[in-house]
């Protein structure tokens, strides 16, 4: 996706009528930065400089919204995402158990991804399956009733195929 | 689809739409959910199914893919019309089976049907199902039954006539003051009236004024906006058109958190179609009334829930809360300093039915302060987890075990936490507290989203307090004080409360620290981040107290505390501790018993939960010191310990406590005894009710038996050669001393020849008697001692007077019935009534049968003579005396006496 071509107004839609121009640039750099992650998987810094020159923000306005905000990343991630529920729901059936026995299977920690891009390990807050807990996510596919050790041990199998 | 330029278009279409009998009753129709659960479940694999097979069968079958039915536990669910069934755990290789039924004679598909338990009948309607009897739907009112990314289904079921009613004959002031009547209550946390909030906007100068729906839910647990989002955003933007048209505003945004991109889909969808029809966008209706609506993704911060942190998202801001005033409604308080109006999803899908059916319809539902209904999302450890919509003014115990079906496991109930991270923790004793805003507040909780999380006795609270305010501290945007460190320090003051290092202050710091943040933080996620430890505190302030001075977690939850090991004079080495152990902690000592390695032990008691004899112990953790007077520093026990844990230092050897694993292996090998406890270690919990007694074997003082001692113990036999065999066994045991031969190797002799006759072996005969009687004299005549001659003499006389009863036992039978080896019981089938009493009373299961009437056919019972061990009970129970003792040689009843 290049920056450029990132039409401001159509981008902030119908409220864009009562903002001023700069107002409208700023108003979209949430939704520039998502489609910018959507679209390379993580926010390279090449392409926020773009953005600074394109919405006229300085790029330390651009780090400091990017930063806050938990879904931008700054690294690139691996193949497959795996993203524990670790929600109220689900730690109470025990994902915990699950995020340690993927972290041992793989050798990651949480955010982190594994050398070779196989595999990105994340929690999340709570994905709104609790009725379905412990959940996990592989690439925003949920997987769920996690429990036991067998179950886990045949996810994980699972994760290594392919 | 046409745009519809008029009231009278929308009416218009509405009659075509009832004339082309959408959703009309009557028709075969299936819903199908397809919410997220659902979904993960392969719901969209089972309507392609049901579709591809309706198709296949030439029926005529309507298949809605609808939003969360609730039940999510069970899904996928679906109903199926006519009439109605309600199908729950629906594999998609079942489709085939429900078409069939469905077309060819409308019986239920039986096993799909939801049945409580295997032994009870199936409810066969949606209504039936216990989880939905007591759930009145307002909010939820089309969840479930329409198509949500079809508008026309929605205007079918009566959709947008609230909106043509608002547009037809009320004013905007008329549509404020019906829903301020109405006392709608923000379903997003405070309760704050949804009408005084509108008012505010209304009358804040400024022509440009904006409404917001907030659906950044991230409550972990909550999910009601979300699944009215997917499953119903029409009620959504409907409800959001009849704010704007009240307060006077002309765009919209609808908040939607970025882990939800179903509902960003319906709810674009929804936009557009609705714009396509001109139910929104310019001169809505023809009425001149203008009301465009966009959506707006978050990006993962917990704290854009918060009305001015969202804002400030909105325009593309960090999302940090702002100090109120101006409040949202004010100039300057809301997105780019337009007034705004923001309700939470739920309150907005309550608005319709409220204009539509009027104020004084909703406000016969719930209480008087709160009126109407919540829905909440019930999870944890309910039977039943899924979405549910009561009325106000339910119970805690309804919701919790009518709806919910009970605790899993029918364990015991703790504590039910509402509200998410910013509510608190409610105890059993309030299990009957009808629930709304304000009797939720009284006791220390908030209604909050709506989340509910329900926890059994294996939950520690104060890990739960913990986790709660482990996601708040995470979630501080860290702009304020109070809520950066505060979060933190009770966090950590917890963190060392759970890992066992609790001292008796941390709890009452913990108290003050959280009313600190609680009055001074910026923000509501601020100021109720510590609401979970202090309502915890309040209501399960032992179990905190447990956890710091006993250093003891009663549901075994946090690691750390305690010393676990293994009693073994209780422990029979079952090894299933060994089994369960994850960290290899449990070894084997030499001398054969099991011990726990306190380095490696991580306290995580998985042993003490399957020790089956309670042999586990949970002791305080030891204090261990080294007396410096004692100490010659010999370093034996920095030799031995594993962990590093004994420095040197210049005054002499130390204990660094941290390290220390209280292994006690220092202490073992101490040759001094320096090495000391501070003081005695209590038991805290062990699992065995009482200490069990295990027996063991101890050898008996041996006294000196008296040849009395053993007649009067002969004597107590009634067959003589059991009295002869019992005496000449006792003496050979004890006072014999084997220096003579008539006494060693005659009593040897007789015994040999006695058992054979009491057991009738390989042929006992005459000989056998005379050879006693051999013995008998010889020992008389040649023993050293008396007791020899005694003993000799007792067998003499038996000899003689018991004659006939030895030559009894040579032809195979022990008239006294003593000598069981002899005999045999066995069942006379002319007597036996077949009653089973023998069969009930016999411990050795050696009797078979069956019960009946014998002048019926039925045989009579049996006894399995390798099986039976001649006790005897058998004859005394039975009613004809049909058991009869029979001599095994000789097959011939042995008459009594």
């Amino acid at each position: 996706m290049e920056v450029e071509a990132l039409g401001i107004e159509e981008q902030i839609g119908e409220v864009g009528a009562l903002l001023s121009e700069q107002q409208k640039k700023r108003g979209i750099l949430i939704q520039a930065l998502q489609q910018i992650q959507e679209d390379r998987g993580y926010l390279p810094e090449g392409v926020l400089q773009a953005l600074s020159r394109h919405l006229n923000l300085s790029l330390s306005e651009i780090f400091s919204v990017a930063s806050f905000y938990k879904m931008f990343r700054f690294t690139p991630r691996g193949e497959k995402v795996v993203k524990v529920c670790l929600g109220t729901a689900c730690y109470v059936r025990g994902s915990k158990k699950v995020l340690d026995a993927i972290e041992n299977a793989f050798d990651v920690k949480v955010s982190e991804t594994t050398p070779d891009l196989a595999l990105t390990l994340e929690t999340v807050g709570c994905i709104g399956c609790c009725g379905l807990a412990p959940v996990t996510t592989v690439n925003d596919v949920v997987i769920g009733d996690l429990v036991g050790s067998r179950k886990v041990e045949r996810f994980i199998r699972s994760l290594r195929e392919e | 689809m046409n745009r519809l330029h008029s009231l009278h278009e929308l009416a218009a279409l509405r009659k075509e739409l009832s004339a082309k009998e959408i959703l009309s009753p009557g028709k075969k129709r299936m819903r199908v959910c397809c919410g997220t659960a659902c979904r993960a479940n392969h719901s969209l694999a089972l309507v392609g199914g049901i579709r591809e097979e309706a198709h296949n069968h030439d029926a005529d079958i309507e298949v809605i893919s609808t939003g969360c039915q609730g039940l999510c536990e069970l899904g996928p669910v679906m109903t199926v019309e006519p009439p109605g069934y309600f199908y729950h755990k629906v594999t998609p290789e079942r489709a085939g089976d429900i078409v069939a039924r469905a077309v060819h004679d409308d019986k239920p598909v039986w096993d799909l049907l939801f049945r409580r338990s295997i032994g009870e009948r199936p409810a066969f309607f949606i209504s039936d199902v216990p989880f939905y009897v007591k759930q009145q739907r307002i909010a939820l009112r089309h969840n479930g039954r329409i198509d949500p990314t079809d508008i026309l289904q929605y205007i079918a079921v009566g959709g947008y006539k609230a909106l043509e009613k608002a547009l037809s004959s009320m004013l905007p002031e008329q549509v404020l003051n019906e829903v301020k009547a109405a006392n709608l209550r923000g379903r997003g946390g405070a309760g704050f009236p949804a009408g005084i909030k509108w008012e505010h906007t209304r009358r804040a100068p400024g022509k440009v004024k904006l409404v917001i729906a907030n659906g950044d839910e991230g409550d972990p647990g909550a999910f009601m906006d979300r699944s009215i989002m997917e499953g119903d955003p029409h009620s959504l933007l409907e409800g959001m058109t009849l704010c704007a048209y009240a307060i006077g505003a002309q765009k919209g945004l609808i908040y939607v958190r970025h882990e939800y991109p179903l509902a960003v889909k319906h709810l674009q969808i929804a936009i557009q179609q609705a714009n396509e029809l001109g139910l929104l966008g310019k001169n809505i209706l023809g009425s001149g009334f203008d009301f465009s609506v966009q959506v707006r993704e978050g990006a993962g911060a917990f704290v854009c829930g918060e009305a001015t942190a969202l804002v400030a998202s909105l325009e593309g801001q960090r999302g940090f809360p702002n100090p109120r005033p101006p409040r949202l409604s004010e100039p300057g308080g809301g997105p780019w300093g337009y007034p705004a109006n923001l309700n939470n999803i739920e309150t907005f899908a309550c608005v319709p039915s409220i204009i539509e059916k009027g104020a004084t319809w909703f406000l016969k539902t719930g209480t008087t302060s709160s009126p109407g209904t919540k829905v909440f999302a019930l999870t944890g450890k309910v039977k039943n987890t899924g979405l549910v919509e009561v009325p106000m003014g339910i119970t805690l115990r309804e919701i919790i075990y009518d709806i919910g079906g009970g605790i899993i496991g029918n364990k015991k109930f703790k504590a039910v936490q509402t509200g998410g991270p910013s509510g608190g923790c409610i105890p059993e004793q309030y299990l009957d507290l009808p629930i709304d805003f304000d009797s939720l507040e009284k006791i220390g909780s908030i209604m909050g989203s709506g989340g509910m999380v329900v926890m059994d006795e294996d939950t520690c609270i104060v890990d739960i307090a913990k986790y709660f305010l482990s996601f708040c501290q995470a979630e501080s945007c860290g702009k304020c004080y109070p809520c950066r460190i505060g979060t933190y320090q009770m966090l950590q003051i917890l963190e060392k409360i759970t890992s066992g290092k609790g001292e008796e202050e941390d709890i009452e710091k913990l108290e003050r620290l959280g009313t600190y943040v609680q009055n001074s933080a910026l923000c509501g996620l601020g100021k109720s981040a510590p609401s979970p430890v202090l309502t915890t505190i309040k209501y399960f302030r032992d179990e905190y107290e447990e956890h710091i001075r006993e250093k003891y977690c009663r549901a075994f939850v946090c690691q750390g505390l305690g010393q676990v090991s293994i009693n073994a004079e209780i422990c029979y080495q079952c090894k299933r501790c060994i089994d369960i152990c994850p960290y290899e902690a449990i070894r084997e000592s030499n001398e054969g018993f099991f011990y726990v390695d306190q380095v490696r032990c991580q306290r995580c008691k998985a042993c003490f939960t399957v020790c089956p004899l309670g042999a586990i112990e949970i002791h305080e953790l030891p204090v261990l010191y080294i007396d410096k007077e004692l100490c010659y520093f010999c370093r034996n026990c920095i030799n031995i310990c594993r962990v590093d844990a004994i420095k040197e230092t210049s005054t002499g050897f130390m204990i660094d406590l941290d390290v220390c694993k209280k292994c006690e292996d220092c202490f073992k090998v101490c040759p001094m005894g320096a090495i000391k406890y501070e003081k005695e270690v209590r038991l805290l919990k062990a699992g065995a009710a009482a200490p069990v007694t295990i027996p063991t074997w101890q050898e008996q003082p041996v006294g000196e038996i008296t040849i009395d001692e053993i007649r009067r113990e002969a004597e107590e036999k009634t067959c003589a050669v059991q009295k002869a065999l019992t005496f000449i066994e006792e003496f050979i045991e004890g006072p014999m001393c084997g220096r003579c031969y008539p006494c060693s190797l005659g009593t040897e002799e007789a015994k040999i020849r006695l058992i054979r006759l009491s057991q009738h072996l390989g042929g006992a005969s005459e000989d056998d008697i005379a050879a006693l009687r051999r013995i008998a004299d010889f020992m008389i005549e040649g023993s050293y001692c008396k007791k020899g001659r005694d003993t000799g003499r007792f067998l003499s006389e038996l000899l003689s007077t018991a004659e006939e009863e030895f030559r009894l036992h040579v032809a195979g039978t022990c008239p006294r019935r003593e000598c069981i080896s002899s005999i045999e019981y066995v069942v006379n089938p002319d007597l036996c009534v077949a009653c089973g009493a023998c069969a009930v009373r016999c411990v050795y299961d050696a009797i078979e049968g069956r019960k009946g009437d014998p002048s019926e056919g039925v045989s009579p019972f049996e006894i399995l003579r390798n099986v039976c061990v001649r006790c005897g009970d058998c004859v005394s129970v039975c009613p004809t005396g049909a058991i009869e003792v029979i001599s095994r040689v000789r097959e011939e009843v042995v008459p009594t006496e």
